[in-house]
């Protein structure tokens, strides 16, 4: 049998230890930077035409609606397209700098997953823009678009209270 | 609004690919529950919607989420009302120090640990959005958390329910249940309150309120029910017609109150009468219905938005990997080395911690509540699915690695009663 003093001295050393342990963390993660948001939904402006007539229009099938959906987890993010396959587009965040390309399905269209998004993002008048191009790496005979995009829905920011 | 066939369609094939994969698992020696899990995480992106997108969408419709995640809530209200409803204090006694401390150990350590992995989880899967805080202490609390009722169903079947083993796993996961939605309660009214008017003090100080007004005045109130239910022998209708509304009005006021609807239903189960008869007659009533139909749906919920696909690379895997070491070496070891510093056997200690690391559906329920409230990214969530499944899902097999061909140890497999 342990004795009460014993007991107390366990009990603090593996509870109360613990609990000073995640306030020491707590205080010391207060200065990370996470990466910035750029999740919510963008509104796209290209010159979506530039390829018509061509196999290349079929990759940008998903843009016909001028809008797009990032979902974000850190610096890995994912593009998804608004079309009926809810098409994506997977890559990383690194600093500013975005870079997705299409993932790739089991039963895929190959044309589709050549589709690529390159930007900047940055903050314009309070607005989250995105300059940048879509491509087809690929395809040579397909001509890069740049594209302007502003994000119009944005998820609650966290950290207005802290 | 999708239409109801394609409503009835989902609900058929949640409720038949649950039954299927549930049975399966049983069959593999594994908890049915894990199975039905496993079932709804193949219904979304991770297999049915990369496997056939088109399949997927036909039968998951953007637009009908909405409609699961409604019928899902319901679900996990009556399920939460269950699980407070099943919580006997009288699990407590008897218990020594040990239960205790194994029990408190077992959501420090981890809380701990998992405060600590946040310091290289956050500056690559969350964002500028989410505050440093809330983020550790959602991944803190996801650590902590113990499967209750699916480690009360493996005890069962396992013959150890009513054993001194079974009584100190039981008081233990009790504790940790009440102490982890206690502290869930506190990270939600927190991070609420960053976008809720309601200031944190006005809400922790009505959330007090409420607990000291159930326990005390209402618990007695409440006895009245198994009053009734002896003066008739049964539970009648209106009974079950006033518990229900009880039971909403209580979830209500929690997420008025700024916590989550989850956390009223579960108190609200914990402060009714413990009178066997009338906990069993009231269970019966609801049970069913719950875990075939609503709690599936659930499962399929949390399916849909569980990518494994998310998870890609190997520096993603590794981090996955991570998590789950992390989570296994906070609650297992944890709660082992507490148990043996308390003065419990090796092996019944690490029995114990291997009990307490399942963490079932229950991660589910916070790993959801954190998805919704933002502080989750999607990748952290799939990574903390992946990890809720290997940890419920390694709880037999180590069990019997430890045990051997017996259960627990022999003064362990005494008679719980045999200690009062």
């Amino acid at each position: 049998m342990m004795s009460r003093g014993k007991s107390v001295l366990i009990y603090l050393l593996l509870v109360g230890g613990p609990f000073l342990g995640v306030i020491g963390v707590l205080r010391l993660g207060d200065s990370l930077q996470a990466p910035p948001s750029i999740a919510g939904d963008w509104e796209l402006d290209a010159r979506l035409d530039a390829n018509a007539n061509t196999p290349c229009s079929a990759s940008l099938g998903g843009f016909q609606r001028n809008f797009f959906t990032i979902s974000q987890s850190g610096k890995f993010v994912e593009v998804q397209l608004p079309n009926h396959g809810r098409d994506l587009l997977r890559g990383a965040l690194a600093d500013d700098e975005i870079r997705v390309e299409a993932a790739p399905a089991l039963f895929g269209d190959d044309v589709f997953q050549l589709l690529r998004i390159s930007g900047r993002v940055s903050q314009d008048n309070g607005v989250l823009t995105m300059h940048g191009v879509l491509s087809m790496p690929r395809r040579i005979d397909c001509v890069p678009i740049p594209f302007l995009a502003r994000r119009v829905n944005a998820p609650v920011s966290r950290k207005a209270a802290h | 609004m999708p239409d109801v066939l394609t409503f009835l369609l989902q609900i058929a094939a949640i409720v038949l690919s649950a039954r299927f994969v549930g049975i399966l698992f049983r069959r593999l020696g594994q908890p049915q529950v894990l199975g039905e899990m496993v079932a709804g995480i193949l219904l979304g992106p991770s297999l049915l919607g990369w496997v056939s997108p088109a399949l997927s969408q036909t039968l998951f419709p953007l637009e009908s989420i909405g409609y699961l995640q409604t019928l899902s809530q319901v679900g996990l209200l009556l399920f939460m009302f269950l699980v407070g409803l099943e919580f006997d204090p009288a699990y407590l006694r008897n218990q020594g120090h040990a239960a205790l401390l194994a029990s408190h150990a077992s959501i420090t350590a981890p809380f701990l640990l998992g405060s600590v992995l946040a310091l290289f989880l956050y500056p690559q899967l969350s964002n500028a959005n989410v505050a440093f805080r809330e983020f550790a202490l959602f991944v803190g609390v996801a650590m902590s958390v113990t499967a209750f009722p699916v480690l009360a169903r493996i005890l069962v079947e396992r013959n150890l329910f009513k054993t001194k083993f079974g009584a100190m796993v039981i008081a233990c996961a009790a504790v940790d249940d009440i102490t982890a939605w206690c502290v869930l309660a506190y990270i939600v009214a927190l991070v609420r309150s960053s976008e809720d008017s309601m200031p944190l003090y006005v809400t922790i100080g009505l959330l007090t309120l409420f607990i000291v007004l159930m326990v005390t005045i209402c618990r007695r109130l409440l006895r009245k029910f198994a009053e009734h239910f002896e003066r008739h022998g049964r539970l009648t209708d209106e009974s079950m017609a006033l518990i229900l509304m009880l039971l909403l009005g209580c979830a209500t006021l929690t997420e008025y109150l700024g916590v989550h609807l989850l956390f009223g239903a579960f108190l609200f189960g914990a402060v009714l009468p413990k009178n066997p008869l009338f906990v069993h007659s009231v269970v019966e009533r609801i049970q069913s219905l719950t875990l075939v139909l609503l709690l599936p749906v659930f499962f399929a919920f949390t399916g849909l938005r569980t990518s494994i696909g998310l998870v890609q690379g190997a520096e993603m895997w590794m981090l996955c990997g991570l998590i789950i070491l992390v989570a296994v070496a906070g609650k297992l070891g944890g709660s082992a080395i507490a148990a043996r510093f308390a003065g419990v056997g090796w092996r019944d200690s690490i029995a114990l911690g291997i009990f307490m690391n399942t963490r079932g559906l229950m991660e589910l329920v916070v790993l959801n509540i954190g998805l919704d409230l933002g502080v989750l990214s999607p990748a952290v969530f799939s990574m903390m699915v992946l990890m809720a499944l290997m940890t419920t899902f390694m709880t037999v097999p180590l069990f019997n690695l430890v045990a051997g061909d017996q259960t627990a140890s022999e003064e362990a497999l005494q008679p719980a009663s045999a200690e009062a």
